[in-house]
């Protein structure tokens, strides 16, 4: 599937938030995330995937104009190949976040952090980045 | 001058040549590739880094670089939490004592001035660079974008950094753009998305570099420049450069002049790993050849996971390289240089990869290295090796590293030391564990080579196969001043299920040593480093295994620049893990485990590998306390760590008893 149509399903990225509560139980409102697939990253423009905590309770997916990277206006912005957002589609009703972090390994997606890390943990995201195995980010191999 | 044998054998390597105008009197560079943290908050620098820089004088390299210094006021280019600072003249005396430490040891001096960029404004709420791109590591400051004002003054400052420098009595300067630096945040397209001249092609990134070599040029006419660029940032995937752009900038550098291009390897925030101990010694070598064949007239320095002086020598002989150029295995062994010329390498204390020396960086702290416990410890006398002033008779129990390192420290102040091991080896647990590393067993196993040529060397008794207990202590009662015990670890069993069918559950510890064999299907108990290493052991050998922790993560007790490879390797070999999982009961051919997801269920199992949490190894002092005149312990016997904490462990208390 090409990206723009993966991230326009929202009913699936909603069900799978819903399915994966337990890891974004700490996000905080108004916390949120990106995704955007990379040609719409180099272009700056289109549209991003957005999962942030709603006001009433529940994660919630939508979509918002992308217009790079300085107006994301999220805490954390995945760019995303085709590739690495097609399997992880692929396997949304399955293990999507496992997937993430593959996709994170082999590099057809890139997280770029807008906040600082204390900053990151009082909104909430400790968990996930702990499940993408980001937990400990700032070294040198 | 009359080579001695070692420099005859490595010739190419310790044969004087000339740079620069200056004679050098080897083809080793020293490089600055590791900061301290040392210094004063405000940049000065401390007794504690003139004590390590004076050892680092001495290491015999003929050119010495000092470790980066930012250059401006702001503090916009400091990156790390003491990192040293050349913004101003005030700072200059102790610049001149290290300028004077390496001219006093034969060396020609360069200062490395650091402008961090993307990792910079460590004490201010942002960092800048060419273009708003935001971290990918949250250890960084939000990023700014450099005004072309700013361009000008940041120039400015590093021409002034350079010019100070010398004023110091350096010889020469370097700047870097190593691992993200803003010299590479201009170079790369990955941070650079400018659309003004600094911007877009690959002349217009490099001109903040060809300003920058022109301004530094021009402040410091009779001094060489060099220039530190990536060979490989290992960003391309993310937009970075490729190869073939990171050689047409080191073409742009050439052009304008620089006296010595300084190639490296690999972005802090790249994806894979450039310099750890899962790369082969060697691996980056045809970066280095690459550079030569394409500007053979420009010196290239290279040490880029090329840590043996012997592979370095072959690469100088062979035209790869000009200068080889080492930072971590200096750490480990600051001797290495004087152990080569003395063809006395088998002494060596190799550096095994931990990375201690970058990772603790990243949490504000100082370096220290993994196999050189003196490391930055320099200025305080307590960790030197002095002579004893009473002579003592001292018994060792258990040959791991914690026990090893205390011999080989308590012998050289003077003492008699005599290791006792029930195994019929040196090396402890630690060997056995070491045999089964994926990263770089090699060079593990190059720890216990040690201490086996330094108990020959250094004439310690090793009495192996010898149980140490209270029988044996009354026989030789009176014979020793001091009992050490490093004993080690175990598994403790008390943490393991009930196990219901005999010889299904095994120790982790018999399976690294080979005393017992696994059947095909294996469960493993624990995911600290001990279960990990045995996990993607026994799945290379074709065994199907499976991991149950009953914490939420794998690998809680691997450092942290370690971590993402072991959890890589489990992906990678496709070994399930099941996290935030306890196992019940080991019986009737398997694992009952549970966890609140899926609730029981059965794993079935040939073997199944007890490696939960370990406790220390200390029934004998209860039971020597009575027998021996000072006891003391070490090591994992004390608290089970690893391999890091006992060495030294052991060599803090072999320089003090």
């Amino acid at each position: 599937m090409i990206a723009h149509e993966i991230i326009a399903d929202l009913t699936a990225w909603n069900a799978m938030l819903a399915r994966h509560e337990s890891v974004f139980a700490s996000v905080t409102p108004g916390s949120n995330l990106g995704i955007v697939p990379q040609a719409d990253a180099t272009q700056r423009s289109g549209n991003m995937l957005v999962w942030g905590r709603a006001p009433q309770g529940g994660m919630r997916a939508e979509l918002r104009a992308y217009v790079g990277y300085n107006q994301c206006g999220v805490d954390l912005l995945f760019v995303a190949e085709d590739q690495g957002l097609n399997a992880i589609y692929d396997v949304l009703a399955e293990r999507p976040l496992e997937e993430m972090k593959a996709a994170l390994r082999r590099g057809e997606l890139c997280m770029f952090v807008t906040k600082r890390r204390d900053d990151l943990t009082e909104a909430g995201w400790d968990d996930l980045l702990e499940t993408l195995g980001r937990a400990y980010m700032g070294l040198c191999r | 001058m009359t080579q001695t044998v070692g420099e005859t054998r490595l010739r190419s390597l310790f044969a004087p040549t000339r740079w620069a105008g200056f004679d050098i009197k080897n083809h080793i560079k020293y490089g600055a590739c590791c900061v301290s943290n040392y210094n004063e908050r405000d940049g000065r620098i401390s007794p504690r880094e003139l004590a390590r820089t004076k050892v680092i004088a001495g290491t015999g390299c003929g050119i010495i670089t000092n470790q980066g210094a930012y250059p401006d006021p702001l503090g916009e280019g400091k990156a790390y939490f003491r990192q040293v600072a050349l913004h101003d003249d005030r700072f200059l005396p102790e610049f001149e004592t290290i300028a004077g430490y390496i001219h006093d040891a034969g060396g020609i001096a360069i200062q490395q001035i650091l402008h961090a960029g993307r990792y910079g404004g460590i004490d201010l709420g942002y960092c800048i660079q060419p273009s708003i791109v935001p971290q990918t590591l949250p250890h960084f400051r939000p990023p700014r974008e450099i005004t072309k004002a700013q361009i000008r003054e940041t120039i400015d400052q590093h021409a002034a950094a350079a010019r100070r420098a010398i004023k110091a009595g350096f010889d020469g300067t370097e700047v870097t753009s190593f691992m993200g630096y803003l010299l590479a945040t201009f170079n790369s397209k990955f941070t650079n998305q400018r659309t003004d001249e600094y911007g877009g092609t690959l002349e217009n990134r490099g001109r903040f570099m060809c300003e920058m070599i022109d301004a530094i040029k021009q402040a410091t006419p009779d001094h060489p420049l060099v220039v530190r660029l990536s060979g490989a940032e290992l960003m391309d995937r993310w937009g970075g450069n490729s190869e073939d752009e990171c050689f047409e900038l080191m073409e742009l550098a050439a052009q304008r002049g620089v006296d010595m291009i300084s190639i490296t390897v690999g972005w802090q925030e790249a994806p894979e790993s450039s310099i750890g101990r899962d790369v082969a010694p060697g691996h980056w070598n045809y970066l280095a050849r690459r550079a030569k064949h394409l500007l053979p007239n420009v010196p290239i320095a290279f040490g880029v996971r090329l840590p043996d002086p012997k592979m370095a020598n072959g690469c100088v002989a062979d035209g790869d390289f000009d200068f080889w150029e080492v930072c971590r295995p200096l750490l480990a062994d600051p001797e290495l240089m004087r152990k080569a010329a003395e063809a006395r390498l088998e002494e060596n204390r190799r550096c095994v990869g931990s990375l201690n020396c970058l990772s603790r960086v990243f949490r504000d702290l100082p370096y220290t290295c993994t196999m050189n416990p003196a490391l930055g410890h320099e200025v305080e006398p307590e960790y030197a090796v002095t002579a004893a002033a009473v002579k003592k008779n001292i018994m060792v129990i258990g040959a791991g590293p914690a026990g090893m390192e205390c011999a080989i420290a308590a012998r050289k102040r003077g003492h008699t030391v005599t290791v006792f091991d029930k195994s019929d080896a040196i090396g402890g647990n630690f060997k056995s564990y070491a045999t089964h590393d994926l990263a770089n067993r090699d060079d593990l196993l190059s720890v216990v080579r040690h201490y086996e040529v330094m108990t020959r060397k250094l004439g310690i008794e090793v009495k192996l196969e010898t149980e140490v207990n209270p029988k044996l202590m009354r026989s030789v009662l009176h014979q020793y001043d001091v009992a050490i015990i490093a004993t080690g670890a175990s598994i403790d069993r008390h943490l393991l299920p009930p196990a219901e069918q005999p010889g299904l559950l095994v120790d982790a510890l018999d399976v690294a040593a080979g005393r017992v064999a696994c059947g095909h299907r294996v469960v493993i108990l624990g995911a600290g480093k001990i279960g990990l290493v045995l996990a993607e052991s026994l799945k290379t050998k074709g065994h199907d295994v499976t991991i149950v922790e009953a914490g939420r993560s794998l690998g809680s007790d691997v450092q942290p620049s370690f971590k993402w490879r072991h959890t890589a390797w489990v992906e990678e070999l496709q070994i399930p893990a099941l996290t935030k999982t306890r196992a019940t009961k080991v019986a009737a051919g398997g694992v009952t485990v549970v966890n609140d997801k899926d609730g029981e269920r059965f794993i079935p199992a040939d073997t199944v590998i007890g490696a939960v949490m370990r406790r220390g190894n200390q029934e004998l002092f209860h039971e020597l306390e009575w027998l021996i005149d000072e006891l003391h312990g070490c090591g994992d016997a004390m608290v089970p760590r690893g391999l890091t904490q006992a060495i030294h462990d052991g060599y803090r208390l072999g320089v003090r008893i």
